[in-house]
């Protein structure tokens, strides 16, 4: 039940720092709210699996946070960089 | 008794990522948000993962959580300061230098 | 829940569509798997899941990046002398009128507008980044500086003459830069 309502919160506290990516005036912005958001998402992997009690799915958790930052890494490199990679 | 300690735990977590969302819309310029966005995410997220590990014991979950943890620990503050590097290095400068 | 990050699907996918940058759409197209694999996990398929959080965040991204090499970012550095420093209000109420044209005259010429706020001198600019227009604004005035040897500008003057509104009291100057070897 206390992690139904822990999903829910981390939810809603997502698409709050989606809006960030939606309005952000500059680019930097919304490679932030990125950021944030797929650090949310990881917690709520771990938040569901605990409430599953499958051990399996943490398995997603780990490869996202392996593989993740390399998105949000490469397109700050290529800003940098004026359009190279 | 753990039981509801961990909810507990887990509840301050929640409150700190809350803090840190609330940041990035209460300061209006990039390098503010930035610094709010990177510290207090992270101390959110060392505590909502202490506060799972506590509550299902030792195990072979704990140990996958612990794992996730520690990669988290290195690699959010590295992502923080390449967006920021990259900002700075573009030219993108808030405030006037005397 | 499940319904809840469905809609945000759709949110990111119009959003990703809609777009006239194409590095915004590419952060959309981010936003979008993320979600779409969690959406994946709600519904009880983790291998899935794992597939898509590792072809559609990691692997499509770089893909779509390495596409975008071959198009020509063109680097606009805006300046302004009256306020002190810049934030959220400064940059929502500085990109008025000019910077607005300017955009549409790069997305005419499919070209990647980049702006990069700044509070630096225009000596600073010229000598340290690589520029291709530098605009500088003071109360209804703006000059545009580019270099000599670029040949979009006189296009540019061009398009800000024939497509100006004739009521609002605006002036630019275009001026063209020569570097002293």
């Amino acid at each position: 039940m206390f992690i139904e309502i822990a999903l829910i919160t981390l939810t809603l506290l997502g698409a709050a720092s989606l809006v960030r990516v939606i309005l952000g005036p500059t680019i930097w912005d919304r490679l932030l709210g990125l950021n944030l958001f797929s650090s949310k998402i990881i917690m709520l992997i771990v938040l569901f699996a605990l409430m599953m009690n499958e051990s399996y799915l943490l398995d997603i958790a780990i490869v996202y946070v392996l593989l993740g930052f390399i998105g949000v890494l490469f397109i700050a490199r290529f800003i940098q960089r004026k359009g190279r990679i | 008794m753990l039981n509801i300690v961990s909810n507990i735990i887990i509840g301050i977590g929640i409150v700190f990522v809350a803090f840190g969302v609330y940041g990035i819309f209460r300061f209006n310029n990039f390098y503010a948000r930035t610094l709010i966005a990177s510290k207090v995410d992270t101390v959110g997220f060392i505590t909502i993962m202490a506060g799972t590990i506590m509550k299902q014991g030792l195990s072979f979950f704990s140990l996958k959580v612990l794992l996730i943890l520690i990669i988290m620990i290195v690699i959010n503050p590295l992502t923080t300061h390449a967006i920021a590097r990259s900002a700075f290095l573009s030219g993108y400068k808030v405030e006037k230098e005397e | 829940m499940t319904r809840f990050f469905l809609i945000l699907m759709i949110v990111f996918a119009v959003l990703a569509v809609r777009t006239r940058k194409l590095r915004r759409a590419v952060i959309h197209m981010g936003v979008f798997s993320l979600i779409s694999s969690f959406a994946y996990l709600l519904y009880s398929a983790p291998d899935v899941a794992i597939a898509e959080a590792v072809i559609g965040s990691t692997l499509a991204t770089i893909l779509y990046l390495v596409a975008l090499q071959k198009y020509k970012v063109f680097t606009i550095y805006y300046t302004n002398e009256d306020a002190s420093g810049i934030n959220d209000k400064y940059i929502s109420k500085g990109r008025g009128y000019i910077l607005n044209m300017i955009e549409k005259f790069c997305i005419s010429r499919e070209l990647e507008p980049q702006v990069i706020y700044t509070t630096e001198s225009l000596e600073q600019i010229i000598s340290e980044h690589q520029y291709d227009l530098i605009v500088r604004q003071r109360d209804n005035r703006a000059f545009i500086y580019g270099h000599k040897e670029n040949y979009q500008l006189d296009s540019l003057q061009e398009y800000i003459y024939t497509k100006r509104d004739r009521d609002i009291d605006f002036h630019c100057v275009i001026q063209k830069i020569e570097e002293e070897d």
